[in-house]
């Protein structure tokens, strides 16, 4: 069945107009761009003719009719300028870039909202078709100062080419950059690429997995091999005990076949080993191609950028030549969209503050159209992009007296500190150079947002000041962030996956070396005190881990926050394909992505800037345990302390009971239910629990009895603390085997910590021994 | 007239074996012998559609049956190592699962039924049960995939008995297997009960 002839608007219709809208706006954005750099270039208006000649009938097609006008109209003007008829002057560039942004804007249109697009943007439609017309019958204002190019562009201008090995494109423009022919490319849905990264790192575990047969069957060779010898063995016994062995001799027999056994194992052995190192190459090759499939040329990210610049040079006056490098680098599609942002800040804040005006230029020797550098290069295994500017750049001096003024830092210290140091602070929140507020930049919201996405990204940004004048900035990224680099540490004992850019080191502290102030651990490295987590219980999984002479510690950071996580162990390092977490799990706090181990299990992956946030956040709270080393830990003259777990559902009385015993010296612990407190002590050691009775999920009665039925925790003290003051509630509590009752008017006199010390003695091991 | 009786004969002067197909092949079939396929073909059709309107997988979670609709089951696998999801996993969602290299979000059947988790019990290993609802897949831990069944939409009887007072909220009756009485799970409600597990 065929859809009625009239239903052009149904859903592929409209995905394929949405297509060609991009591919054609893009072409002339660019286009008119550079048309506008040399506006003698005739042959450079062909192909932006073409395109507004396309979107002309493609809107026609799709019913779109309130384009079509707009679309013709360009096409008009284009006509008429690549005929002689006129020279498109900026203003009229400017017309044609607004037709094409309101083009631009239909490709994002939803199925069904056409009309209140239009209703929307009729006006703007028609004043620009006005204007369009203006243009072609050549009554447009001629504009008055600085739109024009000042003079023909000199070839190779000393002091903006800034790098000497630099080829900038718009310097000698080749004539017709034919507009590019839309790689042949196939859409693909997310989900299908997704199971086919899935399926292709499967094949990589499944094809190492076959490599282990070769050696099971080089067991099995090796085995004949003992049998054969045992079997000569055999034989020589019999010989030297004169026994008479019938003829042929059945041992040489039996050898014969183990040989011949022992030849076939080895042939198939070979065979089997080269279908399985073939299987793996091809596994890995496909692998390689699905992960490559997601790069894309540098230049697919950054195609709005000339005409950003463009605009932006025009209002502010400035003149600017603007240069793309790498456009072919091929650089990762998350990645790429990630940049956009930064990079779009940097280049604005580079016209708005870097560049200056052509007087100024002129003034200072230079030549008066700036020139402003983007640069894409893969460098020792690292996309590396570069910002530069050959403007007045940032005075180091000025900075230092800035900084000093904001009070960032005493002047003694920063009276020695380093350039590089000093250009450091251009990335702190809210620092900016610029006194006066702009709209284009200068707010002071600039450059440590640029810090933080590129850190988001898995990179870095540094600035440099250019020998030549001007400024560069560096942002190193992984080239692909689908493939990661990660240490497996094993937590609560599960592997979990930590990024190595994200890490600061991995440590091994002995348990001695761990101090321990108000409550909280620390220990000293390089002279640091780095406050010392339980990496399970940020995480908020349940540590089965046992007490050790040794703890395994990774260091971590945000900001100016250092931590060390305690962890059970490190297991090795990894290059890990990361996918993203099944969207019904939502937002996991901690966990950035998942991704498949070498065995081919599930590896969640930390989300490392999250977890100190968390640790923070603990640590405000004061919800942390802390963590336990053995008793030798304590070592000599130090002694363990005892452990309290306080099990109350009403926070309150949880913190009272908690502040009570702290301050007494015990170590406590807190559980909101009889649940949550069973599953603790099922991972931990305690000296006693305290706990209420009326609690949700379980209550304090069936965790007593819980605690008495349990083997290992059979003889652990504990007592009961009720707002029941009844003798029949106490005797219930006694019953089940609670070795105390209290009532929680205890908490108003000595009466609970003494009951306390009574029944488990003093807080320090040994004190009452 | 069935299909067979209709089949032309055969005939003594067909020599070579490619006239004989040619014949075979060309040949103009009696009236009757369409009828008599077109009625072949028609028939167990209507008849299906009475008797197979429930088709259903029947899986064993410690003592008790349940069936679950065929068309939300996808695959069976063994067991496979379960990695937590910090702040997610808990008695019923319990983590991640990798099988065939696709990640499935994995949980207990046991806990979201409120039963007691045995170790696979007489069936020996406990199985994962891909399950799919609303386009998402679950794998989800159970001690026995038994069989799958057809049955009479009929036959199933709205009782509560067999089935522990919490797995009630997930099954909507009971049918009769050929291993005892199996309590239908109704996917509606067990995909709810699953996307709770989550939060």
């Amino acid at each position: 069945m065929t859809p009625p002839p009239d239903d052009l608007s149904g859903f592929s219709m409209l995905d394929l107009f949405k297509a060609e809208v991009e591919t054609h706006a893009s072409t002339l954005e660019q286009g008119l761009v550079e048309l506008e750099a040399a506006p003698g270039d005739v042959a450079r208006i062909e192909p932006l003719m073409r395109a507004a000649h396309s979107l002309k009938g493609a809107a026609r097609i799709v019913g779109l009719t309130g384009l079509v006008g707009l679309a013709h109209a360009m096409e008009d003007l284009l006509v008429k300028a690549q005929e002689g008829g006129l020279v498109l002057r900026p203003a009229a560039i400017d017309l044609l870039l607004a037709g094409t942004d309101i083009l631009r804007k239909t490709g994002g249109l939803e199925d069904g909202h056409t009309d209140a697009f239009f209703a929307e943007h009729a006006e703007a439609i028609e004043c620009t078709v006005q204007g369009l017309r203006r243009a072609e019958a050549g009554e447009l204002p001629e504009e008055a100062a600085p739109a024009p190019e000042p003079e023909p562009e000199p070839e190779g201008e000393p002091e903006a080419a800034p790098a000497p090995e630099a080829a900038p494109e718009a310097a000698a423009p080749p004539p017709v950059p034919a507009p590019r022919a839309p790689a042949s490319a196939v859409r693909i849905d997310p989900e299908v690429f997704t199971r086919m990264l899935a399926y292709a790192g499967e094949s990589v575990v499944q094809a190492r997995r076959l490599a282990e047969h070769t050696d099971a069957l080089d067991d099995l060779r090796r085995a004949v091999e003992r049998l054969d010898a045992r079997m000569a063995g055999v034989r020589e016994r019999f010989r030297r005990d004169g026994i008479e062995l019938p003829d042929p001799d059945p041992f040489e027999q039996l050898r014969h076949d183990a040989e011949e056994t022992l030849g076939q194992i080895a042939d198939r052995t070979a065979t089997f080993d080269e279908a399985s190192r073939h299987a793996a190459d091809l596994a890995g090759r496909m692998y390689r191609q699905v992960l490559t499939s997601r790069m894309r040329p540098f230049r697919e990210g950054v195609t709005h950028f000339p005409r950003m610049v463009r605009d932006l040079t025009r209002e502010l006056g400035k003149h600017v030549r603007f240069t793309i490098e790498g456009r072919d680098v091929p650089v990762d599609r998350d990645i790429l969209e990630r940049l956009d942002a930064p990079l779009g800040h940097m280049l604005r804040n580079a016209i708005d503050h870097g560049l200056e005006g052509s007087e100024e230029r002129d003034l200072a020797g230079k030549h008066v159209t700036g020139g402003l550098r983007l640069e894409a290069r893969h460098h020792a295994g690292m996309l590396e992009i570069r910002v530069e500017d050959d403007g007045r750049g940032v005075e180091p001096e000025a900075l230092r007296a800035r900084i000093v003024e904001r009070g960032m830092i005493a002047p003694d210290i920063a009276r020695d500190l380093s350039e590089s140091e000093l250009l450091e602070f251009l990335f702190l929140p809210g620092f900016s150079t610029r006194a006066e507020v702009t709209e284009v930049s200068g707010r002071g919201v600039g450059l440590d947002v640029v810090h933080t996405m590129v850190r988001e990204a898995g990179g870095t940004v540094r600035a440099e000041r250019r020998a030549t004048g001007g400024m560069r900035f560096i942002l190193v990224l992984p080239i692909t962030r689908s493939v990661i680099r990660v240490a497996v540490l094993q937590i609560a004992g599960e592997p979990f996956a930590f990024p190595l850019t994200q890490i600061e080191s991995l440590v091994r502290v002995e348990a001695g070396d761990v101090r321990s102030i108000e409550n909280r651990q620390s220990f000293e490295l390089d002279g640091r005190e780095i406050g010392l987590v339980p990496a399970a219980a940020v995480l908020g999984l349940k540590s089965r881990r046992r007490p050790t002479d040794v703890l395994y510690v990774v260091i971590v950071r945000g900001g100016d926050s250092e931590y060390g996580l305690a962890i059970d162990g490190y297991l090795g390092e990894q290059s890990l394909v990361v996918r993203s977490l099944d969207r019904r799990l939502g937002d996991v706090a901690n966990v950035s992505a998942v991704a498949l181990d070498a065995e081919g299990e599930p590896l969640v992956i930390v989300d490392v800037q999250d977890l100190v946030r968390s640790v923070d956040t603990l640590l405000h709270e004061g919800r942390l345990r802390t963590i336990r080393a053995t008793s030798r830990m304590a070592g000599e003259g130090r002694r363990k302390r005892k452990r309290v777990l306080v099990v109350d559902d009403s926070i309150t009385v949880r913190e009272v009971e908690r502040k009570l015993l702290a301050s007494r010296g015990y170590d406590v612990d807190t559980c909101v239910d009889g649940a949550d407190a069973w599953n603790t002590l099922r991972a931990q050691d305690y000296d006693l629990v305290l706990s209420d009775v009326d609690m949700p999920r379980m209550n304090g009665i069936e965790l007593v009895r819980r605690i008495r039925d349990d083997a290992r925790l059979r003889s652990l003290p504990v007592m009961i603390v009720s707002y029941k003051e009844s003798e029949e509630d106490r005797m219930r509590g006694l019953e089940a085997g609670a070795n105390a009752y209290l009532t929680k008017s205890s908490f108003h006199d000595e009466t609970l910590v003494k009951e306390v010390v009574d029944l488990i003695g003093e807080p320090m091991a040994g004190d009452d021994e | 007239m069935t299909p067979d009786d209709a089949a032309p004969e055969r005939r003594e002067e067909e020599r070579t074996p490619e006239d004989a197909a040619a014949r075979l092949l060309d040949r103009v079939p009696p009236e009757a012998y369409l009828d008599a396929w077109s009625h072949a073909l028609r028939d167990p059709l209507e008849r299906d559609e009475r008797a197979a309107r429930f088709s259903a997988g029947i899986v064993r979670l410690g003592d008790e049956l349940f069936a679950l609709p065929t068309e939300s089951v996808v695959e069976v696998h063994p067991l496979a190592t379960i990695r937590s999801v910090p702040g997610r996993s808990g008695e019923v969602f319990r983590g991640l699962v990798s099988l065939r290299g696709e990640i499935h979000l994995c949980a207990s059947l046991h806990a979201l039924f409120g039963l007691e988790e045995g170790d696979g019990g007489a069936g020996g290993e406990q199985r994962l049960l891909v399950v799919r609802g609303d386009g998402e897949r679950w794998a989800l831990i159970v001690d026995a995939v038994l069989d799958f069944e057809r049955f009479d939409p009929d036959a199933i009887r709205t009782s509560q008995v067999t089935v522990s007072k919490s797995a009630v909220h997930f099954t909507d009756g009971v049918v009769q297997t050929p291993r005892g009485p199996a309590a239908r799970v109704d996917p509606t409600r067990l995909f709810e009960g699953l996307m709770r597990s989550l939060s």
